[in-house]
């Protein structure tokens, strides 16, 4: 009766700690995502707003368009601190996936910069997403 | 940008006003032992909330010339300085008040590399803490990340505090050598 009740109390420990174990799995392979609310794009280069890669990802960000894109759009990540050009990704029209734009480290800024494809045109109200 | 840099100005008046009701009643601001870093933080950290909409688009001349006025507002360690910003290889727009969070953004990392390195701790350590609380950073992300460095710091040391230091060391050396290529001294 003893030892079933040891036995019990090292399953309850084990169970918990492979529990634990697992959420922290989880969230270390996850990431933290954020909605681009109408990216109005130009040929000329547009700033939307900073951005900081989370400490639960892969050290990189990553940006996809939600709504359906009519042209192709070049985006970027600068510096916050002195908007030197971390890396860029050019995204063909009506392409919704997620492309990278850079690998960096856990809680580096970055700004999020896009235009389109030149002779493109405008590409207003359409909205994306930050993986990062 | 006339409307922009008006704004500013009432702004600049508004803080340099409360800063100096503030110091005549004996609350609020810094205390006599403060130095002029401390003060600026806290006057950046009381000045009102930016205008909703990211203000005027402005291309690299124009960021340019308002991130020199920004700055003067903008406490800096000693040798510190902005000529690492890439104002002028800039291509398309940017918003004025991303421009004014990449100035004030900058000048924070420059206190975090002061404050890890030893120098001007007592001043250090109270912009560190204002830092979130900045004008043109606050409820941002760059606001979000002062905010953990300040925690950081409190508890002697966390990751947002090494992974910001991280990116900060990186930017010092890509701008000292920006400002030598472009003839200018860099920041210590």
């Amino acid at each position: 009766m003893q030892v079933r009740r040891l036995t019990a109390g090292t399953l309850s420990v084990l169970l918990a700690a492979l529990c634990a174990c697992a959420i922290s799995a989880g969230a270390a392979s996850g990431y933290v995502y954020t909605d681009i609310i109408d990216f109005n794009l130009t040929e000329t280069t547009h700033t939307y707003g900073t951005f900081s890669i989370s400490g639960v990802g892969d050290n990189s960000a990553y940006y996809r368009w939600v709504d359906d894109p009519a042209h192709s759009t070049v985006i970027s990540g600068n510096s916050c601190i002195d908007l030197s050009l971390y890396g860029k990704s050019d995204i063909p029209a009506h392409d919704v996936a997620y492309h990278r734009l850079f690998t960096g480290s856990a809680y580096q800024c970055f700004a999020l910069r896009g235009r389109t494809a030149t002779g493109a045109g405008p590409m207003s109200f359409y909205d994306g997403r930050i993986q990062r | 940008m006339r409307a922009w840099r008006r704004w500013l100005l009432v702004g600049a008046l508004v803080v340099a006003g409360a800063a100096v009701s503030a110091g005549q009643h004996g609350h609020g601001a810094a205390s006599a032992s403060d130095d002029a870093a401390t003060l600026q933080s806290r006057q950046l950290a009381a000045a009102p909330d930016l205008p909703a909409g990211g203000g005027e688009d402005l291309d690299g001349r124009s960021a340019a010339a308002l991130a020199a006025e920004v700055a003067t507002r903008v406490p800096l360690p000693a040798g510190g300085n902005f000529n690492g910003i890439e104002w002028n290889e800039l291509d398309g727009t940017i918003g004025a008040a991303v421009v004014q969070e990449v100035v004030e953004y900058n000048a924070a990392c420059q206190w975090y590399r002061a404050l890890r390195d030893g120098r001007e701790v007592a001043d250090a350590r109270r912009v560190v803490a204002d830092a979130a609380g900045w004008q043109g950073i606050r409820g941002r992300a760059t606001g979000e990340l002062a905010a953990g460095v300040a925690a950081d710091v409190v508890a002697g040391g966390g990751p947002v505090l090494t992974g910001v230091l991280r990116q900060c060391d990186a930017a010092h050396q890509h701008e000292v050598a920006y400002a030598a290529a472009s003839g200018k001294a860099g920041e210590r």
